[in-house]
This record gives structure tokens, sequence and C-alpha cells, in this order.
């Protein structure tokens, strides 16, 4: 993922310099830049006497050392203090030796021009030092901008990481760049250092490095490098932070000589680390907050539960235990139409507590993983039986049924699917005037079989639609039923691999529509058509 | 008989509000009906009803609400119909003014004990009665004297004023912030402890099985009442 050969601090040849000053620090580095020092000083100052000696028809000795000096300045300029240095004092013997008499030896002729010769070396020098020096002070701004550039870089990876290992990968990723070496960020799982990010991505512990890291993790200190040839390893390991990220180590390898990390890159290590550990502590509170709320929600949809269900439970019982002991107590003084009266309440509420109790059973069922007992089904007689059952439920209330020409037969649980139409049936009953008719329509589509449940009632509110098959939604229309059918409903169409919409208002632009549409298995396409 | 006692019901169940009609006209009771607090409201007015039942879950508006408004204008018995689990609604009810509650689900006697306690205490309200005999016991209020069964039963002052409040309200439950404030003043509200001791030293004194009280009857999270047939 990340290239060393592409690294931002090393695309141009210019930028080198932080990883010469690393190298500085052993003697064989020093003497490579002092040679590539004398390189360039010579190189440049010898680009000078070839111009000065084509030159030299045409303009004076003082022309010709004006040159000498544009090459001294450019030479600083490019290469630095070193290289101005020395093509100044290259520049004052080349101008000695091919231009001033006599020519070719470095003896000087008259004692005027050892005068301005002097002067010249002087000016060089001095220069040649200044743009050096300038040189070096721009190549330290942009190393303090790229460190910069890094800190903001990693700010904004922080405000959209969403993840503790969006934090890390982002850490290690900056902090290598920072550090200019591998970085890997590890915690320890059962006595194991696991790695949880690394920049770059091939960046490993080896195996004989683990050891150190193990030892990290049980000692609880902070471990440095050993340098190149030393016993030990090439990764220093620190703690991120102690407090916040108690469980989190860092291991840093910085290229270069001693492996130490370069002062100003370790004032953006610390801050990186710093950030890290407040952004992932910031993650995990939040974390903890919302699984503190989930469990607050859970408990409050089980108290939903509870008082809903204790309401179902309680009215139907409270009618039951009522009429009883009014017909046993009370009977003798009623009228004969009284006392059917109260039977039929006694029939009417003990089949509503079998419903509630069959529903909750289904939640059940459902909740714990449903099984199915398919067969090959025709949706016709599915509907027609769901019909007659909630016909003896309501007596007074009128409901039709329309299939459409053939239904292709369906692999799916007849009783289930019965319960579901029954479900929207009742639903349609609540939610709907006496006198209102409520219809189930049924017809095949292309691969599917589409069952309507169409009443004409009161319909749905546009902001409770995305809500009603959510369990124990009651909706706020007074209604006070567990608010589990539509929950099963779906629960179970889903299971079945169908889908189902509330449309409200419907089609004739009143009341609501139960969509259950049902997948048709291929295989019984199939055969159909052969 | 005088002229029948009319009561509404206020039930947003028709299946409830059937059956409790049907027993109560059977028991010769004038029977309203209201599916939500506002019928309830405009009912009370109007119809004057000599006793509200009514249902805490309504579709419109809180049970609680109706009564705390039908109280700022009247004092008719109310017999609240609570869920048998929520100590805290059935307290919260009496302390606002019910004069008692049923839980759910309840029989029709039930309901009709409580019904007649609350018509009776109607009755009495206003009325300053010199003596009151319960089965065995018999108090002269303005003595302080109790007896049971003819004998003298010697009371403490507190003892004797929690006595003449429960024999007062009999068949009636009163909530323990009721008895504390009525018997050792308002700012003992909470300091059930007490009345633990007090009812405790008065079935000693008067229940036959201390153990198996039957005179003063615990409604556990509730308060005592005395029991209404007795």
């Amino acid at each position: 993922m990340q290239d060393y050969e592409d690294h931002p601090l090393r695309k141009e040849g210019d930028l080198v310099l932080p990883m010469r000053m690393a190298e500085t620090r052993n003697f064989s580095g020093q003497v490579g830049m002092l040679l590539h020092a004398v390189f360039v000083a010579a190189l440049t100052v010898g680009i000078a006497v070839v111009v000065g000696i084509e030159l030299e028809k045409w303009i004076s000795t003082r022309g010709i050392s004006l040159i000498f000096i544009v090459a001294v300045v450019t030479c600083a300029s490019r290469f630095g203090f070193l290289a101005g240095i020395l093509s100044a004092v290259f520049a004052f013997l080349a101008l000695n030796f091919f231009f001033i008499e006599p020519r070719h030896t470095f003896a000087i002729a008259d004692e005027k021009e050892l005068f301005s010769l002097g002067v010249f070396l002087i000016v060089a020098a001095i220069t040649g030092s200044l743009a050096g020096r300038l040189r070096e002070q721009v190549v330290e701004a942009n190393r303090r901008a790229d460190l910069l550039r890094i800190l903001s870089d990693f700010s904004g990876k922080l405000f959209t990481s969403t993840s503790e290992v969006d934090i890390l990968l982002a850490l290690a990723d900056q902090s290598s760049k920072a550090i200019q070496g591998p970085v890997v960020i590890l915690h320890n799982e059962n006595d194991n250092p696991t790695m949880d990010a690394m920049a770059p991505a091939e960046t490993r512990i080896e195996p004989g490095e683990v050891q150190i890291a193990e030892e990290v993790f049980r000692k609880g200190h902070p471990v440095m490098a050993t340098a190149p040839g030393w016993a030990g390893g090439r990764f220093e390991y620190r703690f991120i932070d102690k407090v916040r990220l108690p469980d989190k180590v860092i291991a840093l390898a910085p290229l270069g000589g001693n492996r130490a990390v370069a002062p100003d890159s370790e004032r953006v290590l610390t801050t990186l680390m710093e950030q890290a550990a407040l952004a992932v502590e910031r993650l995990r509170f939040a974390k903890a907050t919302e699984s503190a709320n989930s469990s607050a929600q859970e408990e409050k949809l089980r108290s939903t539960l509870l008082s809903s269900v204790s309401h179902d439970l309680r009215t139907p019982l409270a009618t039951i235990l009522g009429s009883v002991t009014t017909l046993r107590e009370l009977g003798g003084k009623m009228p004969k139409a009284a006392q059917s009266e109260l039977l039929a309440a006694i029939e009417e509420e003990t089949r509503r507590l079998s419903r509630l109790v069959a529903n909750l059973l289904d939640m059940t069922k459902l909740q714990s993983g449903l099984r199915m007992r398919k067969d090959w089904v025709d949706v016709g007689d599915v509907v027609r039986s769901s019909v007659a059952a909630i016909r003896t439920n309501f007596p007074n209330r009128m409901f039709d049924v329309k299939i459409d020409g053939v239904l292709p037969p369906l692999n799916c649980d007849p009783v289930l699917l019965g319960q579901v139409v029954f479900n929207l049936l009742e639903n349609a009953v609540k939610f709907s005037a006496n006198g209102e008719q409520i219809l189930v329509a049924s017809k095949a589509m292309a691969n599917a079989i589409e069952i309507r449940v169409i009443d004409r009632g009161v319909g749905i509110k546009a902001d409770a639609l995305p809500h009603v098959f959510d369990k124990f939604f009651t909706g706020d229309s007074g209604s006070k039923g567990a608010g589990l059918g539509l929950a099963i409903a779906k629960g179970v169409v889903e299971e079945m691999g169908g889908t189902i919409q509330a449309v409200s208002p419907g089609t004739s632009g009143a009341g609501t529509e139960m969509v259950i549409t049902l997948p048709v298995g291929a295989s019984i396409l199939n055969g159909g058509e052969s | 008989m005088s002229k029948a006692k009319r009561i509404l019901i206020v039930d947003d169940e028709p299946q409830i509000q059937r059956f409790l009609k049907l027993g109560l006209e059977a028991t010769g009771y004038d029977i309203v009906l209201a599916g939500d607090g506002a019928e309830a409201l405009r009912q009370s007015a109007a119809m004057v009803p000599d006793l509200v039942i009514l249902d805490l879950g309504l579709p419109d508006m809180d049970g609680k609400d109706v009564l705390e408004r039908l109280r700022q204008w009247s004092s008719v018995p109310v017999i609240v119909l609570s869920a048998r689990d929520d100590e805290r609604e059935k307290i919260e009810t009496l302390d606002l003014g019910a004069n008692d509650y049923v839980a759910k689900p309840f029989g029709i006697g039930e309901l009709l004990a409580r019904v007649r306690a609350a018509l009776r205490s109607e009755r009495h309200e206003g009325v300053e009665t010199s003596s009151y005999a319960i089965g065995p016991i018999s108090i002269d209020v303005a003595q302080h004297r109790v007896e049971l069964a003819g004998e003298v039963v010697k009371l403490t002052p507190k003892e004797f004023e929690l006595l003449l409040y429960l024999v007062q309200n009999q068949g009636r439950v009163l909530t323990h912030k009721q008895l504390l404030a009525k018997v050792w003043g308002p700012a003992h509200g909470e300091d059930t402890q007490y009345l633990r001791v007090f009812v405790g030293q008065l079935r000693q004194k008067l229940e036959a099985d201390p153990a198996n009280p039957a005179l003063i009857l615990t409604e556990p999270g509730v308060g005592y009442r005395i029991a209404a047939d007795i």
C-alpha cells in the first residue's frame, strides 16, 4: 500500500536530506556526503571554467570572476552549505589557474591581482555559505511543513474514522510517514502480541523479534531499539497512552543509522499518539453509551410487551369472570336475552384469548427460529379458510374473496400463511366500520403470487406507515392490542422468502391495503410449462 | 325502597360494559354508560350518578385525569377498576379521591360489595354518628369507649382514632398516607411503621385470631380496610 520510493519526502532529490542527515550519524555517511559535495562543487566550477574560457574574448577578468560567483551561489543554493564553501575555494583556485597571468600556474604575477583575487575568495565564501544555509533552512521548513501535513491528514482521518481499526490504521500510516520507517501497532491477546495495524502493509514483527514485544507487554515498560549489529531488535516499543489506551503498543523502526526517532518527528509522533488515544477512548465511550441505550430500549420493549399483553389477557379474563359470576349470582333475576348475551360474551372473549395465546406462541416460535412445514398449497384454499375463520369470529362483518384465474401451487406452510391472512383480516376488522366490506384478493404475477387484504377503514397515517410492522407498534388509534399481528405476519412472510407491504390509502383512495407477495418456486413454474 | 341508585359505568371495552350493565341492572341499579373520559365527565354532570365505576385505561385520557377533574366539582363515590399488579396506581387513585378500587379480573359479588360499601359511606357523609356497631364491636364516640362482645377494651387515644377512622369508612380501603395523615398529621404521611405497630396492637385487642385478621384487613402495598360484611 505504501511504498517508500513514492514517499512524499523522497519525491525530489533535494528532499532526501533528512534521510542523509540521519546517515551522517555514521562515518561512512559523512565521507559519502563530503565526496558528493566535492563532486558537485568541482562540476559546477568546471562548467564555470568552460563558460569563462568561451567568453574571455568579450569580457574582462572581473566579468569572469562574476561568472564564478554565479556558479558558487548556484551550487550552494542547490546543494547546501558544504558544497557552497567548497565551490568557493575551487572557484578561487580555478580563477587563479585559468585566468590570472601567468596562466596554468597558481603563481600570481601582479600584486593588484592578488588583492582582487583575495576579495573574490571572501565574497565567494560569504555568498556561498549564505546561500547554502538558506538552502538548508528551506529544506528544514519543507520538512516541518510535511510533518504538519501528516498531523492535519491524521486529524482528517480521525474525523471520518468510525472504528478502532480505522483509527489505528491511520495512526500506523501517519507515524510511519513521520518517522520514515515501518510501524506496527500491537495488543496483547492471551500473552501473544497481536498486530492491529501496520504501515507499510507488509511490515511484520519477525519471529526473532516477538520475544521483545512479549516482554514489553509483560513488564509494561517501553523498550528502545538497538543499533544495527548489536543484539536486539530494530523496533522501538512504546505504549501509545498508558492511561487512555493501556492495551495498545506501537513499535517503531526509524530508518537510519542509530534507529532513533529524530526530535522533530518525535513531537509529531507524540501528538499523533495522543490524538489517536483520545479518538479511540471517545469511540469506546460512544460504544458503551450505545449499548447502554440499546439495552434500555430492549427493557422498554419488554415492558411494553408486558403491559400490552397483560391488558390483552386481562380484558377477556375480566369479561369472562365477570359474566360467569353475574350469571351464577344474578342469572335468576335476569331476562333470558340478557343471559344469552352474557354467554355470547364469554364465548367471544374465550376465542379472543386463544387467538392472543396463539399469536404469542407464534411470535416466540418466530424468534427462536421458525420450523416450516412446507407443502404444495393452493393459496385460494388458504385464503378461503382464513376468511371462514374470521367470519365465525366476526359474524356481523362482510367479507369477500376474489381469486383471479388459476393460481400456481405454492410451496409453503399452509397453517402459518393462513394465520398471516387471518391477522391481516383481524386488523382490517379493527380499523374499519361495521358496514364496510373487507376484501381478500389474490392473483398470479410473474414468478409470484400476490395476496391483498383490502379494507375501507381509517387507513394508516403516513408517519406511522413505516412502523406498522414493528413489534408492539400499535399506532395512536387508541387500540390497545399487543401490536403483534403485523409483526408476526412480516416474520412469517419473510421466512417464506416473500414481502409484505402496507399501502394507505389503498387504490380506492381510502382505507388500507396489505400486499403480500410470495415467490413461486422456479421448478414448479417450469413444471407447469412443460 | 327509595328510587333506584344511578351508577355511571366508564369503560371502553364493550364486553366489560355489557356484563357490568346486565349484572348491576339485575341487582336493581339504574345504569348509565360512558366509553371514554370526556363522555364520563359529561354524563357525571348531566345524569348526576350516585356512584361512578371508572376503568383507568381509557382511549382519550388517563382515568386518573378523569378522577382529578371530577373531584374538582363532585364528591360522588368512585370505584376504580385497576390492574391487579399495579399497587402504585391504586394508591395514586385513592389519594386522588377514589373511594375504592377493584382489581381485574373480579367476580360480580366482589364488585357489588364494594358498590354497597361506597353507597353506604356516601349516606353517612356529613352525618355525625355518635356510636358504631360492627359485628361484636361497638364504639361510643363521645366517651372514647370500645366494647368487644360487651367487654370494655382499653385503647390508647391513637389506637382509638385509628379504629374510628377505619370504622367510619367500613368496607372502603384507606391508604397508608390517608390513615397517617388523619391520625398522626400530614407530616407523618410516610411513617408506615407507626401504622404497622398500631394496626398490630388493634388486632391483638380486637381480633378473635390476630394472626388471621377478619376485621382489619390488609390491602398489600396499599392500606387497610374494615371488612365490609362482618
